[in-house]
């Protein structure tokens, strides 16, 4: 006699434990580490090579390919204290540096140079033939990312990669060997691009290590129409900025889907609509509002692919689509909320994932948590196939900051 | 004793234009200090080369006389030779002179330009080129005067001459061009250069084509393939295409109440999956009893490795048995890897408490 309606057959479900575990699903599982839901199947996940090193030995907190306005490719990797682009071989190229000062520029507030390879300086007036360190003109930021600790909030748009991690003034790579500045009035965390503008939000302006450096959690900020280097708030551009106070809380994350852009805060979730029109571009509606909506709670969790948003909020996951919300953690809320609630939440990293290579479709959301005290650092993957939960470890007590498909 | 002595011994006339009449001179020294010399006929083997001043004559002793010699460059272009033979009562005769000319064309001058055209390498808009040398070359037997070269945008000149500039034959002249787009795309002038001479072939026109772009790409992959990375801190892990040997731990694990309050015997677990390599495979079972009151205690652990796959993988689902006999309400089944595994299925065999069949 077999158990039930045994034998438990292909399609799993992967990690089920809403309810006690022997009242789980027949299909499901109680733990599953370095197993994955595929095509019904449970399988051992494909092995993993240590490939190459960060040259600097700082995390690696965002791996991005992308494609030039000329069609070449790159691949960017932005580290805590350093910004590589990686050719095959593997071959770390950089670390990537602004451009240097030059004596017959004339320099505008919120430009970045540097005087060599270890000083960065931003413009704090206009400026010909006043090199630094001159202070009338010029402040010195920090070097290199500037080493806060969390991931970046990148854009690609146009060929061009625009990031900040909320320490550095806006910058972007357009594919040349030195990295250029998007004149951001700050520093930012998160970015997206709208209705032909683009936007950052949770800034710290001026740039954080210069005089008057003054955090914004909640100010939404958006570039001229059209141009993504222009944030001169004047009669003569669209360029502005909102200041979310309705909600006591700070802004999460950034998302476009479809035409609307969406601000996510701890607590809620704020609609951001093209108007159309030059000297407000945009209308701010509140979308949802904690505790009978949603906000992204942990503020690097949001991952977007297409038009799907992935979120963590204080009690769920979501998958967003720009008009509906769908909870898809609830079969593992005990457990993947035990392991968050033992990290540091500000640490959370959600990453979306579409394939571990060409011939291994896995189009997922991953989970990062950091080491606890109690615990080896683990990631909970979401597969969108198999709609199945589990849990995966890179086999050390590192953890996982960074995913990606690149050419290599 | 009385010996001539003939300078030069030989004459070559080099290139004479045909028609025209080119004229060298020999001299004559009696090398006697004591006796006259006596120089009679003066025959020449080729027509082209003639005896036009001096002739036969006496030369004292120690003395030196002149002959004219000249050359009529014939009609047919070419080298001609001949020789030139002195009679007389000289102990060396008869001398004979070697003469040699060639009867060339009229001069031209002739242009050549290397590279003949140029394509730059991709530039980035606004920002000029590397300079691209060219070298103007005059092969022909004339001066060759060359014009300022004339560039037609977006394409300009470096290192110009600041006039015209006579080459003589064989002689160059350098310059250089440069490429500064205006936009991104392609861009081709058939007259990107423009060199007026007095050669013949004069204009000379050299194409220039280039490529206009917006950067300047720093760092760009070239071939690779297309991978899974995940990073760990500092380290880039790279997913493998078709191993499925993962490299940390695996496991899998359920909790299953055979029948609801009752006690069970399990007695053996089924695992079905697909044959993708050798591996084997950890099952466990772990019995426990669990009571309202005093909960869950753990009463027997028992696990069976089992070998699963084949070296000939097959993608076959195929079944592996593993024999554990476990009591208890409630029974925690686990599934450790050591290799790649696909379960397809996996059945717990459960007959009521204490019936154990072995097959």
């Amino acid at each position: 006699m077999s158990f039930g309606q045994l034998p438990l057959n292909a399609p799993f479900q992967g990690i089920v434990d809403y309810v006690p575990a022997p009242y789980t699903p027949r299909a499901s599982f109680d733990e599953l580490l370095n197993m994955w839901v595929y095509r019904g199947r449970l399988i051992t996940r494909p092995r993993l090579n240590d490939f190459t090193v960060n040259p600097d030995g700082s995390i690696i907190w965002n791996i991005v390919p992308f494609l030039d306005i000329e069609g070449n490719l790159h691949n960017l990797i932005l580290a805590s204290n350093n910004i590589y682009m990686l050719t095959p071989g593997p071959v770390w190229n950089g670390p990537l540096e602004v451009q240097p000062w030059v004596s017959t520029l004339t320099y505008q507030p919120g430009d970045i140079v540097r005087t060599d390879f270890t000083h960065w300086w931003v413009a704090t007036a206009t400026s010909t033939n006043q090199a630094p360190p001159n202070a009338a003109f010029w402040q010195p930021i920090p070097t290199g990312s500037g080493a806060t600790g969390v991931p970046y909030g990148v854009n690609i748009s146009q060929g061009r990669v625009y990031f900040a991690n909320g320490s550095l003034p806006g910058l972007y790579s357009d594919g040349e060997a030195t990295l250029k500045s998007m004149f951001t009035p700050g520093s930012f965390r998160f970015i997206a691009v709208l209705g032909n503008h683009m936007v950052i939000a949770n800034t710290t302006e001026p740039p954080p290590a210069t005089n008057g450096a003054t955090d914004y959690p909640y100010r939404v900020r958006w570039s001229d129409n059209g141009n993504a280097t222009n944030w001169v708030e004047s009669a003569a551009t669209s360029a502005g900025h909102q200041d979310l106070l309705d909600v006591p809380d700070q802004i999460t994350g950034l998302a476009t889907l479809g035409r609307s852009g969406f601000v996510f805060r701890t607590n809620g979730i704020t609609q951001m609509t093209p108007t159309g029109v030059g000297a407000s571009p945009f209308q701010f509606d509140a979308l949802s509002t904690a505790p009978h909506g949603v906000g992204n709670f942990y503020p690097y969790s949001l991952a977007v692919y297409g038009t799907i948003a992935m979120f963590v909020s204080e009690d769920d996951v979501w998958s967003f689509d720009g008009s509906s919300f769908i909870p898809v953690g609830g079969v593992v809320k005990p457990r993947l909320f035990h392991d968050i609630a033992d990290a540091n939440a500000s640490r959370i990293i959600g990453m979306l994932f579409v394939r571990c290579n060409p011939q291994f479709k896995y189009l997922s959301y991953w989970i990062s948590i950091p080491l606890t005290a109690t615990s080896l650092p683990v990631t909970w993957v979401y597969s969108f196939d198999s709609q199945s939960w589990q849990r995966f470890q890179g086999g050390d007590a590192l953890r996982q900051t960074a995913i990606a498909n690149i050419v290599i | 004793m009385a010996i001539l002595q003939v300078t030069p011994t030989s004459l070559s006339f080099g290139n004479v234009t045909t028609g025209t009449t080119v004229a060298l001179t020999l001299s004559l020294f009696n090398t006697s200090t004591t006796t006259n010399l006596n120089i009679g006929t003066v025959n020449s083997s080729n027509s082209d080369f003639v005896l036009a001043g001096g002739g036969p004559g006496s030369i004292q002793p120690q003395q030196t006389a002149f002959f004219q010699i000249n050359y009529t460059a014939s009609a047919t272009l070419g080298p001609s030779s001949g020789t030139i033979t002195i009679f007389g009562d000289m102990d060396n005769a008869p001398v004979v002179i070697p003469v040699t000319g060639t009867s060339v064309g009229p001069g031209t001058p002739q242009i050549s330009v290397n590279p003949s055209s140029w394509t730059f390498p991709s530039t980035k808009v606004g920002v000029p080129s590397a300079s691209q040398t060219f070298v103007v070359t005059n092969t022909g037997t004339a001066s060759l005067v060359v014009q300022i070269p004339v560039f037609q945008a977006p394409f300009s000149g470096s290192g110009l001459p600041g006039g015209p500039t006579t080459l003589t034959a064989g002689q160059t002249l350098t310059f250089g061009a440069v490429f500064t787009p205006a936009g991104r795309g392609f861009v081709s002038a058939a007259n990107g250069i423009s060199i007026t001479s007095n050669a013949p072939t004069s204009p000379t026109l050299i194409a220039l084509a280039g490529t206009g772009q917006a950067i300047n790409p720093a760092y760009v992959v070239v071939g690779g393939l297309e991978n899974g990375f995940t990073a760990f801190g500092s380290i880039l892990r790279q997913f493998q295409a078709t191993n499925f040997n993962c490299e940390a731990n695996a496991f899998a694990q359920k909790l299953i109440q055979p029948q609801q309050g009752m006690e069970a015997t399990l007695q053996r677990v089924l695992v079905q999956f697909e044959d993708i390599g050798p591996a084997t495979l950890d099952v466990s079972a772990q019995a426990n009893r669990y009571s309202t009151i005093l909960g869950a205690t753990t009463d027997q652990f028992v696990f069976q490795t089992i070998q699963i796959g084949s070296a000939s993988a097959t993608q076959a689902v195929v079944n592996a048995m593993a024999d554990l006999v476990v009591q208890g309400n409630l029974i925690r089944l686990g599934f450790v890897p050591h290799g790649p595994l696909f379960l397809v299925s996996y059945d717990p065999e459960i007959v009521p408490a204490g019936e154990v069949k072995k097959t």
